[in-house]
């Protein structure tokens, strides 16, 4: 077994925790809200775009045209998730409007098709953790009868400022190391499942929380 | 005489080489090929040109050249790569995977010694994460994630000392208002008694059940602290236990037909314990009047959910009394009724009191879920 080998185990093992918060997502669909069940729809296209790639990489076909799903994903779950929560009134769709735009141009002026949309995606990813860390900073300013760790949203804001942030620092680079340093580019990727595995471990807390309280919380 | 003409031929070539003047080596092309996984780009070589500016990822070259001579043999070099000079008869050399760096690539034709080198100047610009400033980057985002992090750990510390600080408040205001009170009855009886042991006992009698009676609030209340912070409490369930003990303990002996209903969809709840102190005082205090003033044989107590309110009713079938100007029926007290829409107006609720002569009174809570 090679060091890569070691590193492909890695990978499959860190990515298979995204089962964890589906699995709970799906159990407890009935306590979820709408927004709630967004992020459950998100972390299954994350888990369908991923199965897809590994399936298009085994079959020798290039598969990075996967990313521009992923973009797309990412937009859409910050603007169902983010939008009814923070202060920003339609900008945040605005917003994903013009990421999306923005990706449409760089694949057709620019990189090219299949090929990685760096710019668009590590923007995408970098609105998220935006929006999670704005929301994490309302929660702070919730009245103090309320117990944050009573909140789902807590555990979901930060699954998704810890996912984005990693995320985005590795789609910046990812390109670019798989064309100059492939020791760089599986650094960068075994870091992001590793922390990818640690966000979803904060969502499926979420979902679990919400179970626990039912969708109506009283603050605490 | 294949050989002789070989040989003849041979001569002839060197003694004419040898008279012609010197002529460099003309580059006449420069091919760019990318790494494995690189998306190719075109580049087109300008004759003349003597710099070819690259970077990592564009790092395998061939260069052609030629010599204005027939059947030249050309010698090259790269100093900072080869120890020695290779000497061919290609026309083109091919330098595979430059590393980073400048390098002086040098030509001439082997057979005129004299002859200047031609050269081209290849630049290999280093990738970004061998630039000086990309791990320092890396560092500042990283730096940025760590900071974020320990300001909003900050912000919830802070929060978590200022939700400390309100309980151990309340704590202490509970204690005061409600122990300190009491206590000072039970002194002040205590010294009654004292004087009046021998002259009255009656009155000492008196005095002492009324010291027995306060003592007996004191521990209710400090059941009620104690019960409120325990976040053991926290959960619907142990909310409606005590809610039912308390109806019990109070109509135990009163003949009072009691019930409480609660409806399905509450024991997912889980109150704070503010909520829950305020939540449980309001009720206490409503089934207590009942017990106390109502002159009533039936009470029935409600809980259940509409929608996100959470609504407690109160119902008796006693004299009722005037909402609007409620007679003080105990002397030492009165604080009840405003107590009640205080704690309501802190669970961000209503409460409502429906009361007459005929039908008794209803105690209504609305709050928030």
């Amino acid at each position: 077994m090679t060091r890569y080998d070691l590193l492909d185990l890695i990978w499959y093992a860190c990515s298979a925790v995204i089962l964890v918060p589906i699995a709970l997502g799906v159990r407890y669909w009935a306590y979820l809200s709408v927004q709630e069940r967004t992020v459950v729809w998100f972390l299954v296209i994350m888990l369908a775009l991923e199965i897809i790639a590994t399936c298009l990489r085994y079959s020798l076909i290039r598969n990075h045209f996967i990313f521009y799903f992923r973009t797309l994903a990412v937009l859409w779950v910050g603007v169902a998730w983010y939008e009814p929560q923070i202060n920003w009134k339609r900008w945040p769709a605005l917003l994903a409007v013009i990421v999306a735009g923005g990706m449409l141009a760089e694949v057709w002026f620019w990189v090219g098709f299949n090929y990685i949309n760096t710019f668009s995606l590590t923007l995408a990813w970098l609105l998220l953790v935006s929006y999670g860390f704005l929301s994490l900073l309302q929660l702070m300013n919730l009245p103090t009868a309320v117990s944050l760790r009573q909140k789902p949203d807590l555990y979901m804001n930060a699954g998704f400022v810890l996912l984005g942030f990693f995320s985005a620092g590795t789609a910046c680079l990812e390109n670019y190391f798989i064309e100059t340093s492939l020791d760089l580019y599986y650094f960068s990727d075994t870091l992001l499942v590793f922390m990818s595995a640690t966000a979803y471990v904060s969502f499926a807390t979420g979902f679990a929380r919400k179970q626990q309280i039912s969708d109506s919380l009283l603050s605490v | 005489m294949k050989h002789w003409y070989a040989l003849l031929r041979s001569l002839l070539f060197a003694a004419v080489t040898t008279n012609l003047p010197a002529q460099a080596v003309v580059i006449t092309d420069v091919k760019i090929i990318n790494r494995v996984f690189v998306r190719p780009k075109t580049f087109q070589y300008k004759p003349g040109d003597s710099l070819i500016r690259t970077d990592y990822r564009y790092n395998n070259a061939i260069v052609y050249f030629r010599s204005p001579l027939p059947k030249a043999a050309y010698t090259y070099r790269i100093r900072q790569l080869f120890a020695k000079t290779i000497t061919t008869q290609d026309s083109f050399a091919v330098l595979p995977n430059l590393p980073n760096g400048e390098y002086h690539f040098e030509v001439r034709d082997t057979r005129q010694r004299d002859s200047q080198y031609t050269r081209l100047y290849f630049v290999v610009e280093s990738p970004l994460w061998l630039r000086w400033w990309f791990l320092p980057l890396m560092f500042l985002y990283g730096l940025l994630f760590v900071s974020a992090g320990l300001y909003l750990l900050y912000r919830y510390r802070l929060r978590q000392f200022l939700r400390l600080q309100q309980t151990r408040d309340r704590i202490a205001r509970d204690l005061h208002d409600d122990m300190g009170s009491y206590l000072s009855s039970i002194s002040i009886l205590s010294q009654t008694a004292h004087r009046s042991a021998t002259k009255d006992p009656a009155k000492t009698q008196a005095t002492l059940d009324r010291i027995g009676q306060t003592a007996r609030q004191v521990m209710d209340s400090m059941g009620d602290i104690v019960w409120s912070i325990n976040p053991d409490h926290d959960s619907m369930p142990k909310v409606i236990a005590r809610m039912t003990d308390v109806a019990a303990s109070l109509f135990a002996d009163t003949g009072i037909d009691w019930q409480v209903t609660i409806a399905g969809g509450l024991e997912q709840l889980r109150l704070s314990a503010e909520y829950r102190r305020d939540f449980f005082l309001i009720y206490k205090e409503a089934v207590t009047n009942v017990a106390r003033y109502a002159q009533a044989s039936r009470v029935r107590v409600g809980l259940h959910r509409e929608g996100n309110t959470v609504v407690m009713q109160v119902q008796d079938d006693g004299c009722g009394f005037d909402v609007a100007n409620p007679a003080r029926q105990n002397l030492s007290g009165g604080n009840g009724l405003r107590n009640m829409n205080n704690r309501a107006a802190l669970l961000r609720g209503t409460l409502t009191i429906d009361s007459n002569r005929d039908t008794g009174t209803t105690v209504s809570l609305r709050f928030p879920v």
